[in-house]
């Protein structure tokens, strides 16, 4: 049997599911449940109700690496400025977890990193507050200025709904941007989730893409390294369209991921099976898959099959 | 009869009898060894080979310690008919290990290599290893992943 690449890049996906993490990713919920109701608690009605964002959200989560976030809507009115609402979600936290986890700011978000737990496991919850736009804004529109976190109170305009909005029902685009993780992970490669997201989505959205998932993967691995070093081009933020995603990679970083690319387009043709280079199943998660997916194979059921002569010894 | 590999999760299904007619013909032949076709169908779920009868070789050649079989025009119009007339297909192949065991030789391995080249990509191999008193031992095998296993 020859090396199937659709299949081993579907072996990938599967190995990756979060459904393999059960009871850990219940714990997960459970901690973040617990402190939205802490927020809901303190915070009263100065906050619309809090939801869930990032890549579980938007179904493009992998089970070796990954976090829940919390966003939280605040009004108005709540605080007078966007870095008091922040530090004020922050102090409070700290407050609550002290014992428990270690809070700390980050770009964003909150992060909460809860002490590993008696079965060796580490929660990580990141909370990302947000104030609307204008009063009685947010319910309508869902625009939220969110902190950015340096020394000079910068803010940043999003929509984080626009943000689940734009990738829902994309479920082609969703395999590809979770491969593109595994990558990025495996790999050790610094870019964003979110770049990753935008800029498949936008291959999709300029390129017929049929044919099974290597195909796929490949014409979208060429449109990236085709068009990421192009002068004009831009990745805008569903959530805020003067935020162009395409400039928080500079140059360096843009040839280096077309380099990156181009290898694995040239190494794979050079010999198909160079791809599990790149796509490393998971290994925890293997064994059960494969054994209950094998089958006889036949390639060719419609006419009479006739065996070759042969010689037994 | 089933039998399964646990390891690949695949089974096959046959008659007893089988075995029966198999030691009849490789008396007749004996001391050399005797071959030719196992044919079935899979199951819905691709998961069971099903044997349904076997077919000794029309033209060969054989020893002691070899069997070599030709897929002559006559061959080929037998495996026509029983797909067209009773939808069974050729699922692998069987042969005898007189006075030994049923063990696949390097040989055996090199021609499951080449059968699975072509339409069906987990040829079946059954060996009996007999001597005139009956069958010592038998084995089904099958080729998978670029290996044989057995089935238990
Ligand atoms: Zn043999």
């Amino acid at each position: 049997m020859s090396f199937n690449k659709a299949d081993y890049l579907g072996s990938v996906l599967e190995t990756h599911k979060m459904k393999h993490i059960n009871n850990l990713f219940d714990k997960f919920k459970e901690k973040r449940k617990e402190i939205k109701e802490k927020l809901e608690g303190k915070y009263e009605e100065k906050i619309y109700a809090p939801f869930n964002s990032g890549s579980y959200a938007k179904h493009t989560a992998i089970n070796s690496k990954f976090d829940l976030d919390l966003a939280v809507p605040f009004k108005r009115n709540s605080f007078s400025t966007i870095e008091e609402m922040f530090n004020d979600v922050f102090e409070f936290l700290k407050e609550e977890y002290n014992d428990l986890a270690y809070v700390r700011k980050q770009k964003v978000s909150i992060g909460v990193e809860f002490y590993r737990d008696t079965d060796g496991d580490i929660i990580q919850i990141d909370v990302v507050p947000g104030r609307e736009l204008s009063k009685d804004a947010y319910p309508e529109e869902y625009y939220l200025n969110i902190n950015i976190n340096t020394y000079d109170g910068t803010y940043t305009q999003t929509n984080i709904q626009a943000q689940i909005e734009n990738i829902k029902g994309k479920q082609d685009a969703r395999q590809i941007i979770r491969l593109l993780k595994i990558w990025k992970c495996q790999k050790n490669k610094d870019f964003k989730s979110f770049f990753m997201e935008l800029i498949v989505i936008k291959a999709f959205d300029n390129k017929i893409i049929s044919g099974n998932l290597w195909e796929k993967l490949k014409i979208v691995l060429e449109y990236i390294k085709d068009e990421i070093t192009r002068e004009n081009f831009s990745l805008k933020d569903p959530g805020n369209s003067s935020n162009d995603i395409a400039k928080t990679l500079d140059s360096y970083q843009k040839n280096s991921l077309k380099n990156d690319f181009q290898n694995i387009l040239d190494n794979v043709e050079l010999n198909e099976e160079n791809l599990k280079n790149y796509f490393k199943e998971n290994e925890k998660f293997k064994e059960v898959e494969s054994e209950s997916k094998n089958l006889y194979r036949v390639n060719n059921s419609s006419s009479v099959i006739i065996p070759p002569s042969n010689q037994f010894g | 009869m089933v039998k399964s590999n646990n390891k690949i999760g695949l089974e096959i299904e046959y008659d007893d009898n089988l075995l029966n007619e198999l030691f009849e013909i490789a008396l007749v032949h004996y001391p050399n060894e005797i071959g030719g076709y196992l044919l079935g169908k899979y199951s819905e779920n691709k998961k069971t080979a099903i044997i349904v009868k076997q077919i000794t070789a029309l033209e060969y050649l054989n020893s002691p310690v070899s069997f070599k079989h030709i897929v002559n025009e006559e061959t080929k119009n037998v495996f026509v008919k029983l797909f067209e007339g009773e939808g069974i297909h050729y699922l692998g192949e069987w042969h005898t290990h007189p006075n030994s065991n049923s063990r696949y030789s390097q040989t055996d391995f090199k021609a499951l290599k080449k059968i699975a080249k072509g339409d069906i990509e987990n040829p079946i191999l059954l060996i009996v290893g007999f001597d005139k008193k009956g069958i010592k031992d038998y084995s089904f095998n099958v080729f998978f992943n670029k290996e044989v296993y057995k089935y238990e």
